[in-house]
């Protein structure tokens, strides 16, 4: 495989895996976060510190940076998932945004702005570097495991906890749906699958910033797959990751600087023509909503 | 359980003294109601009675401002609505509520994995159970629809059997029969007898005179927020005062 091929199916897989973590909370529960990038980069710089600081191979290093991200979306959860719709979907990007302000305030992550830099050479070298195809065979492990932990939620108890809760939570009261841990859990899921899929990105990148590690480009990029490929769905996020990466891919490849306004444009033409999503006639996000009833008659309840 | 077999067992529901305000609405002042085991109480009122109010203040989604609920004889007045699930209390809404996004099987299903019988272990007891109510409410032949292609009766028993398949011991049923025809109200009071006999406590909100007057062991009558009147139906129904609040007529309006 050529470079340019294995490069491209590693960045496709690692969305996969940031778009299964976002369908978690986003699409599964109905609270969308616009601060996702935050586990990524708290994932990314928690193996960078780990391989660097304490001198942990990398394959101990990315478990462990799953459940620091997890633990930090534990953290953030507790206050943020007490709101609801745009509110919560706010609140979460200023996490995101103080997150980073935060490790590039931290001199110990940044070293004077030059970034965290991995030891992949020489005696002092925790784990070699993995090289391109081992990269793509990581990353596209991550992703079927990403995909495999949504496909098992989405069948378990925990599942159709999540669906209540996103439909309609006094319902979920009334069989018996603890709404406040049951989102928590889902949160903390979903923040681990990020912090896995940036401390993996770390060890790719070996130099890890703030700038790059909190980059909201992500999340909106994140975001959009899932919307375009149908959120809640096991599958959509990766028909949407492999849209939009495709597409990304492309656009790079014929007008380089346009690249935001095209995207800004397919997400905007998704939201509007394909509201449920490319995979399936899924459940749209809450957040969505206003705008698609403009197409869709509003249902009528039967009674009162 | 031992307990609700035995003479000296406690009612499955006892409120004392509910009372629930709105600002300055009363919608329940010193509410006591009590339904035993085995037993079909029948909430008679006006509209704006308080019957809903009720229900909900039982079921752990309003807070009551006084008085207690207690289940089975343990008081649960301030715990959470889901916890009341684990209690054995199940209801269902004045307005139908489904999961428009799942399918009737996915609506009882998923209702039925949220509890676990005490001498059950495995999850093929909730789909048993599912089955069960599916097959009890009499919409089993339904079960891959969606809830958007259901009619109002149909709604009605899928809101029964999301209820049923919580396993409940106590069922609080908000109007369960109303849009309904009189064969399918024929029905319901059939399938709630069925479930008495089994020893199910039913608090059931009415209005279908027949059905009130086919089923129910006691009635309370609800009027802006108090008990009225309770008793065998028969006696409420042959009173003068309680006949003209409900039809909202002065007293000297009815010949007695
Ligand atoms: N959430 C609320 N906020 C304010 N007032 C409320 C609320 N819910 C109910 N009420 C008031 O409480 C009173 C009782 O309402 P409730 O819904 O219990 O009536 P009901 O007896 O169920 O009537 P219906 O037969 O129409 O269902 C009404 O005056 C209603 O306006
Ligand atoms: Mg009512």
């Amino acid at each position: 495989m050529s470079t340019f091929v294995e490069s491209t199916l590693t960045t496709l897989c690692l969305y996969v895996v940031v778009a299964q973590s976002w369908n978690l909370i986003g699409g599964l529960a109905g609270y969308a976060s616009f601060g996702q990038v935050a586990f990524y980069g708290v994932g990314g710089y928690a193996v960078a510190l780990l391989m660097l600081d304490a001198s942990l191979s990398f394959w101990v290093a990315l478990p462990l940076a799953a459940l620091v991200a997890g633990a930090y979306g534990l953290l953030l959860g507790l206050p943020l998932l007490r709101l609801r719709g745009e509110y919560f979907a706010v609140a979460t990007l200023v996490a995101a945004a103080a997150t980073q302000a935060l490790a590039a305030w931290q001199p110990a992550f940044t070293s004077q702005g030059a970034g965290l830099t991995i030891t992949t050479v020489g005696t002092h070298q925790t784990t070699p570097y993995l090289g391109a195809g081992g990269f793509t065979l990581l990353f596209a492990g991550l992703a079927a495991f990403s995909v495999g932990v949504v496909a098992v939620l989405t069948h378990t108890r925990l599942g159709y906890a999540l669906r209540v809760i996103r439909d309609d939570e006094r319902l979920a009261r009334a069989v018996g749906v603890r709404a406040g841990w049951t989102k928590l859990t889902a949160f903390a899921v979903s923040a681990a699958l990020a912090g896995l899929a940036g401390g993996a990105s770390a060890f790719r990148l070996v130099t890890v910033t703030p700038g790059q590690m909190f980059d909201p480009t992500i999340t909106v990029l994140t975001i959009a797959m899932v919307v375009l490929g149908g959120a809640g769905t096991v599958f959509g996020p990766v028909i949407g990751a492999v849209a939009l990466t495709a597409l990304t891919t492309a656009v790079d490849a014929v007008l380089p600087s346009s690249r935001d306004l095209v995207l800004a444009l397919v997400i905007l033409a998704a939201v509007v023509f394909v509201p449920r999503g490319l995979g399936r006639s899924g459940h749209m996000v809450r957040l969505f909503a206003p705008l698609t009833e403009l197409r869709r008659p509003r249902q009528r309840p039967l009674l009162r | 359980m031992s307990e609700a077999s035995s003479p000296t067992a406690p009612p499955r529901l006892e409120a004392i003294g509910l009372s629930c305000r709105f600002g300055g609405v009363h919608a329940l002042s010193d509410v006591s109601v009590r339904v035993a085991d085995g037993q079909i109480a029948v909430l008679l009122g006006p509209n704006g009675a308080g019957k809903s109010v009720f229900v909900d203040v039982v079921c752990g989604e309003l807070q009551a401002s006084a008085g207690r609920v207690l289940i089975g004889g343990r008081d649960l007045t301030h715990s959470p609505g889901w916890r009341l699930v684990c209690h054995g209390v199940a209801r269902t809404f004045q307005v139908p509520r489904p999961l428009r996004s799942c399918t009737v099987w996915e609506n009882v299903h998923g209702a039925a994995s949220r509890v676990r019988e005490p001498n059950e272990h495995h999850h093929a007891s909730a789909r048993g159970r599912a089955e069960q109510a599916l097959a009890r409410v009499g919409l089993l032949h339904r079960r891959d629809s969606r809830p958007d292609c259901l009619s109002l009766a149909e709604l009605r028993k899928l809101e029964l059997a999301r209820a049923l398949a919580l396993a409940p011991r106590l069922l609080l049923l908000d109007e369960p029969m109303a849009g309904l025809s009189a064969a399918e109200i024929d029905d319901t009071v059939g399938l709630l007898a069925e479930l008495r006999a089994q020893g199910i406590a039913i608090l059931a909100v009415e209005h279908v005179m027949q059905a009130v007057l086919a089923m129910a062991d006691v009635v309370y009558f609800l009027h802006q927020g108090s008990v009225l009147r309770s008793g065998p139906p028969a006696d409420i129904l042959a009173d003068r005062r309680v006949v003209a609040m409900y039809l909202g007529v002065p007293l000297g309006a009815i010949a007695g």
